[in-house]
């Protein structure tokens, strides 16, 4: 049987035939992408059934993000939003929360609303919500315990009766930095003795489980069919491994997840054959949605969000230095292995001394053992220099950029951070799209929302949280946008010859949407709902959509 | 994911509470780049060692496997597989210290990554219950250092590391303490390569506390806050609050009434104020110099 779909517009990003009106899957495989008419030899030889529903809508090639967390999202989706950018959840709606009011209200609702065991809201932001202080939280609710865990998730608070709970005492907190008793505060370094004592409460199995529920909810909702889980391992590599498989291998999951492993977890306490041999095994058994193949991530610096990206002179405003996830020449040797046995390599890079390092790593590598079509991967790729970027092409990277950053951090940063030249010209994008780059858009999902519409929007626009439009020159147009969230995107993980564009013998990946993302006003691409998605021939509908 | 972590400046608040003569089992780190002698040494501590003490190795992201090479009967030893390079969620530092604390060991040595600063494993360490403040000891490979010092890449982190030390230990040169090394750091000694070590390494050896701390915790130069002006404040009236504080250097944000919005931006040298719309929320960002705090209540 084959299934025709058609609508008021098809957009293929397959560039010889760009726009269309229908499409015929079978089997979960594309015939052919064109119009009822051109069907018409596919359709006299098998039967078929045309399908209407998507008539008045735009059909695009399934979005991916090639770069989320499911395992952090986990733990931070259980949580109450209360954020000042209104997130869209599909089991809820989250308001803006502008004032300090409205974040105090919306706990006291969401108090007398649930009866959690520990009520923990996430999002809190002092630029918008004030101060935060264990007084505060008590005047919520003194008898419950309340966690308000900050939108960086570098920083909490807890009220009396959390501190209680946990068995935390002035003396028993006394003489230990980044905590402060009076007020309920536990950051950076103090964040790491918060957490172990809620621990038992956020990573048990109920909320973990529940938290991979959720993110299925919104991966979906986000008109997803393919995300890439980069960083296998990042809190705990065999719960990580059978959580995917029981959560995402049903039939009911619309999207396929495309792991790469974390490197440092992988080749820890392992030769190089064995971590290969390993590799090898988890490719071989990889199951229909979740896919191990030859990829790994690697780590250059530090985080974006704490400032921790390693910058080439000038450096912060502040004069503080980034940091190495990796050692330079640790991080080289693992280029040049996983380079030498093929591999598609992705380094987290998020400051241009970053880049700078993984560019010297891949010139080794090219050097010593010069590979075609490699794949390798500048992945966040905060600050880079246009000097670097044309070096990326020269060397035959790619780009797999948080725009993000550039919305949500580049108003701040250029006060407090990193000054306005550096902080507006975040996420060079153009510049790789005019350098002949693969350039991808993903959302490291909590990092930003993952909806690749608000990520389109933002590298569309490069509007700020301020409403400042940051480096104009850098703005991507709507076609490279649509490339960067699929086609582009597929080829960031290596599946491009099935999947990220509609063309005949591709698999039938859709997102369904009620405008067109390359025809509207572009302020208003965000505002693009995602009525539902098609894997593999499969429809998926969006509630409330 | 994002790592987490970042070297902050610890605030006064929990300096004024720092207990130095804090209780605890005696915990040392220790430092230095790749190649340093970290394992080597602590295989030296373990084969002189008169009572248990247990290892935690940070070998993640390295390529040859300290762990394996801890060869001494004399302790446990456990590697974090999470290290630094998350938010430390699951099986980090502070949980496998607090696992150990349950075990009957007399003292505690920690063998960082070569990339961790100084400064950031004295702060992690300290959030230890049960443990005494961390003694840093960083090593130094004296025939490595020039070239160390002189890497774009490396040599912040090389000056770090050695600056925020308790003690620093050059390994590897005989022929006496690098001259570079002697320049940045006053508490610089020499690892002997063979022999008894010096009695200060002795895992139960306490280093006194109370210089470092003071040294290490500078006050931060600028602050920053975020306020929320009462509605229909002139901006007249911010504008002499400016004045009046010679330690604010910037502002921006809005002021916000009912009816509509200013939008101001001021340094030292300039004042202005525009009117604009729908930036409700937004607040007034303040930056000013030193470590005290500021009174805002005459604007809020």
């Amino acid at each position: 049987m084959i299934e025709v779909y058609v609508a008021k517009n098809i957009v293929t990003m397959n560039r010889s035939l760009p726009e269309a009106t229908a499409i015929a899957i079978r089997d979960g495989e594309i015939l052919e992408v064109g119009s009822l008419e051109s069907l018409s030899p596919w359709l006299i030889r098998d039967e078929y059934q045309i399908i209407e529903r998507f008539q008045d809508c735009v059909i695009v090639p399934g979005f991916i993000d090639p770069h989320l967390h499911p395992a952090m999202a986990a733990v931070i989706l259980p949580m109450h939003f209360i954020t000042a950018m209104p997130w869209t959840l599909p089991w809820c709606e989250v308001p803006a929360s502008l004032t300090p009011h409205a974040f105090d209200q919306e706990m006291q609702r969401i108090c007398a609303a649930v009866n959690d065991e520990i009520l923990i809201f996430w999002g809190h932001h002092d630029l918008w919500h004030g101060a935060m202080h264990r007084d505060r939280l008590d005047a919520i609710d003194a008898d419950r315990p309340i966690v308000a865990w900050n939108r960086s998730f570098h920083e909490l608070h807890m009220n009396s009766a959390c501190m209680a709970q946990l068995g935390m005492t002035e003396a028993s907190i006394s003489g230990r930095t980044q905590i402060d008793f009076e007020k309920g505060r536990f950051f950076e370094n103090g964040l790491a003795f918060a957490i172990q004592k809620l621990n038992p409460y956020i990573l048990s199995d109920t909320r973990f489980t529940l938290g991979l529920e959720r993110l299925k909810q919104v991966v979906h909702a986000g008109g997803h069919t393919t995300i890439g889980d980069m960083a296998v391992g990042l809190f705990d590599f065999e719960r990580e491994l059978a959580t995917a498989v029981a959560i995402f291998e049903r039939d009911d999951t619309p999207f396929r997840i495309e792991q790469v492993p974390h490197g440092a977890v992988i080749t820890h306490n392992r030769s190089f054959e064995q971590t290969q041999a390993l590799l090898s095994d988890l490719s071989a058994n990889s199951t229909h949605r979740l896919n191990f193949r030859a990829r790994i991530k690697l780590f250059s610096d530090g985080a974006f969000f704490s400032e921790l990206a390693q910058l080439l002179s000038p450096g912060y405003l502040d004069g503080h230095t980034g940091e190495w996830l990796t050692a330079p020449e640790v991080l080289h040797e693992h280029i040049l292995n996983f380079w030498q046995a093929g591999y598609q390599i992705h380094v987290h890079v998020t400051g241009d001394m970053g880049v700078e390092v993984a560019l010297d790593g891949l010139a080794k590598a090219q050097a010593e053992y010069p590979r075609l079509m490699h794949g390798f991967t500048l992945e966040h790729m905060g600050y880079a220099t246009p000097e670097q970027i044309e070096r990326a092409k020269a060397l035959g990277a790619s780009v797999s950029a948080n725009i993000y950053y550039l919305h949500e951090l580049s108003g701040r940063y250029a006060e407090l951070s990193v000054g306005y030249e550096r902080a507006a010209t975040m996420g060079r994008l153009k510049t790789c799209f005019d350098a002949g780059i693969t350039t991808a858009l993903h959302s490291d999902f909590t990092m930003a929302p993952a909806q690749p519409l608000l990520n389109m929007w933002v590298a569309v626009n490069r509007l700020n949280a301020q409403g400042d439009q940051m480096a104009p020159a850098e703005c991507l147009n709507p076609n490279q946008a649509l490339a960067a969230v699929t086609i582009n995107a597929a080829k960031i993980l290596g599946i491009e010859s099935f999947t990220g564009s509609l063309r005949a013998g591709k698999r039938g990946d859709l997102t369904v949407l009620s405008d067109n993302p390359l025809t509207v006003d572009p302020l208003r691409i965000r505002d693009i709902r995602v009525v539902a998605t098609v894997f593999e021939g499969r429809v998926a509908p969006i509630e409330n959509a | 994911m994002q790592p987490c972590s970042k070297a902050g400046l610890p605030p006064l608040k929990t300096l004024n509470a720092f207990n130095t003569s804090l209780e605890g089992r005696p915990l040392t780190v220790i430092a230095g780049y790749l190649g340093a002698g970290k394992t080597t040494l602590i295989n030296r501590m373990l084969a002189e060692a008169e009572q248990p003490f247990a290892v935690i190795v940070n070998d993640l992201g390295a390529l040859a496997v300290d762990e394996a090479l801890i060869a001494g009967q004399q302790g446990a030893t456990l590697s974090l597989t999470n290290g630094c390079a998350c938010c430390q969620i699951s099986a980090d530092l502070a949980a496998q210290l607090a696992r150990l604390r349950q075990e009957k060991f007399s003292a505690l040595v920690f063998e960082a990554s070569g990339v961790a600063k100084a400064s950031r494993l004295a702060t992690l360490t300290s959030q230890a219950e049960g443990y005494a403040l961390a003694k840093v000891v960083t090593l130094v490979d004296g025939q490595d250092v020039p070239r160390l010092l002189a890497d774009t890449y490396l040599s912040p982190l090389i000056k770090e590391q050695i600056a925020a030390a308790d003690w620093v230990l050059q390994t590897k040169r005989s022929e006496g303490l690098h001259p570079s090394l002697a320049s940045l750091s006053t508490k610089v000694g020499q690892l002997p390569s063979s022999g008894p070590l010096p009695a200060a390494l002795a895992p139960a050896y306490r280093l006194d506390q109370s210089g470092r701390l003071e040294a290490g915790i500078k006050a931060p130069l600028f602050q920053h806050r975020v306020i929320f002006p009462k509605p229909d404040l002139a901006p007249g009236v911010l504008q002499t609050f400016i004045t009046d504080h010679p330690e604010i250097e910037r502002v921006k944000g809005w002021l916000v009434s009912p009816t509509d919005a200013v939008f101001v931006q001021a340094t030292r040298a300039h004042f202005q104020a525009q009117a604009g719309a729908g930036a409700q929320g937004q607040g007034l960002q303040f930056i000013w110099r030193g470590d005290s705090e500021l009174d805002f209540s005459a604007l809020t």
